[in-house]
């Protein structure tokens, strides 16, 4: 009887893992961010201790070093106010040759700050947990970025917690543009990445390309997840085909998602 | 002893999984991040009863899927499997030497990850598994098997302090029932 009754657990177990598996993905999703709710707790807790924390180290901060800080953070703000009046000239003058010719005007992109909450405990998984959702405007498919480039998409949105698939996970393939020769492709997982995150490859470019190392690759806004323009990484190896139809290049992320703290969140 | 175990076992699952996605460290430092959950698993099977077990095994499973990229029950099934042939088979495992837990923990460590990533590749997904996962797996074993010492530490100083023999029944108030039939 008591051997019977750990079948019956064993078999009900099984039983709800198939049903799991092959649950629909919304369902799937609505599981998951009611689960992942039991951590809300301890991200909070881990939230607030953090800015406890920074409050201590800011206090004990000495004044000659604020001072110093403030005078740096003075000539960067009169730099780039100097820099912002220039683009504002071009913007306009791309904004009248966009109305000339009928083309589509280019909306700015609206910027939410988003805090790494979480890492995918998962190895063969490259993705993280930020502290925005739907609450925020946040939507599935939302570019993320950092000042240095692209770190990937929104892969699944909660109301106050998204998943990101970062560039160099499978469920994020970005379409780019070389820029020096304006080829195209498309940067996928690599061999490397595994063992280095930042290194990923870049498929599907022509078998003739002209590619080097040391070019730059930026989103191509193909494919309609990203928008055109935001740096991805720098080719650092290419070895031309021997009569394939396309080639593939090694390149360098241009962020380095292992160490990422807090991350900008393009909103629709 | 039961109910001690049914609520401290899925709350440090909750704790461990937290800790585990919060500290990155060990991935930057090894390349792969220790599970912590097959050597609670692995500590639960040999230590615990087994209705304990299965709440453990299905919430721990289900709070690990919810926080990752794996499908909703990927993780039920192998830690499952690992779980049960652990505790149907704990009479014959010397739980009480260090080097038994701790070669339980890391053989638990290699075939969890191991029977996770075969589901996968059935369900057709494309995990990242190189080469350099035989490196992640030598990583997660080890982590594991010494996650597990730690884990019956732990839980010997948690049973120290909360758990109470049960009195012995009064001398006097066996006696006097004795006396009344």
């Amino acid at each position: 009887m008591f051997r019977r009754q750990h079948y019956i657990a064993l078999g009900l177990v099984a039983l709800l893992a198939l049903v799991l598996l092959n649950l629909p993905q919304i369902a799937t999703t609505r599981l998951k961010l009611a689960l992942g709710s039991f951590f809300l707790p301890l991200f909070g807790l881990s939230s607030a201790s953090q800015s406890i924390g920074q409050k201590v180290v800011d206090t004990a901060i000495p004044r000659a070093i604020l001072l110093q800080q403030f005078d740096e953070l003075q000539r960067t703000n009169q730099q780039l106010r100097l820099e912002v009046t220039q683009l504002q000239e071009a913007a306009g003058e791309n904004a009248r040759l966009r109305q000339q010719l009928l083309w589509q005007q280019r909306t700015p992109w609206k910027l939410r700050l988003a805090r790494v909450t979480s890492r995918d405990p998962a190895n063969w998984w490259r993705t993280f947990q930020i502290d925005v959702g739907t609450r925020h405007g946040i939507t599935n498919d939302a570019p993320v970025l950092i000042v240095e480039g692209l770190v990937g998409r929104v892969q699944q949105t909660g109301y106050t917690h998204s998943q990101v698939a970062l560039v160099g996970d499978p469920g994020c393939r970005v379409a780019v543009l070389v820029q020096e020769t304006r080829e195209q492709g498309i940067v996928v997982p690599g061999a490397a990445t595994a063992t280095d995150p930042t290194m990923t490859d870049l498929v599907y470019l022509p078998a003739n390309s002209a590619v080097k190392a040391g070019q730059n690759l930026i989103t191509s806004g193909l494919g309609g997840v990203f928008p055109k323009g935001i740096a991805v990484g720098v080719v650092v190896e290419f070895q031309p085909s021997d009569g394939d139809l396309h080639t593939t290049a090694r390149v360098r992320l241009a962020v380095n998602t292992g160490r990422l703290e807090e991350v900008w969140v393009i909103a629709p | 002893m039961n109910r001690f175990h049914l609520i401290a076992l899925p709350l440090l699952a909750l704790l461990s999984l937290y800790v585990e996605t919060a500290v990155a460290w060990p991935r930057l430092l090894l390349g792969a991040q220790i599970a912590t959950l097959p050597a609670l698993i692995v500590f639960a099977a040999l230590r615990v009863s087994f209705p304990a077990l299965l709440t453990l095994l299905v919430l721990g499973a289900l709070w690990r899927d919810a926080i990752s990229a794996d499908p909703l029950g990927l993780s039920l099934l192998s830690l499952a499997a690992v779980g049960t042939t652990i505790h149907f088979n704990r009479k014959i495992i010397v739980a009480d030497q260090f080097y038994a837990r701790f070669m339980v923990g890391a053989i638990a460590g290699a075939v969890v990850p191991l029977l996770m990533l075969l589901q996968l590749f059935t369900f057709g997904h494309e995990p990242l598994a190189g080469r350099f996962f035989a490196w992640q797996l030598a990583v997660m074993s080890v982590g594991s098997g010494l996650l597990v010492p730690f884990y019956f530490r732990l839980f010997d100083g948690l049973e120290q302090a909360f758990i109470h023999p049960v009195a012995a029944p009064d001398p006097r108030a066996l006696r006097r029932n004795q006396t009344r039939r």
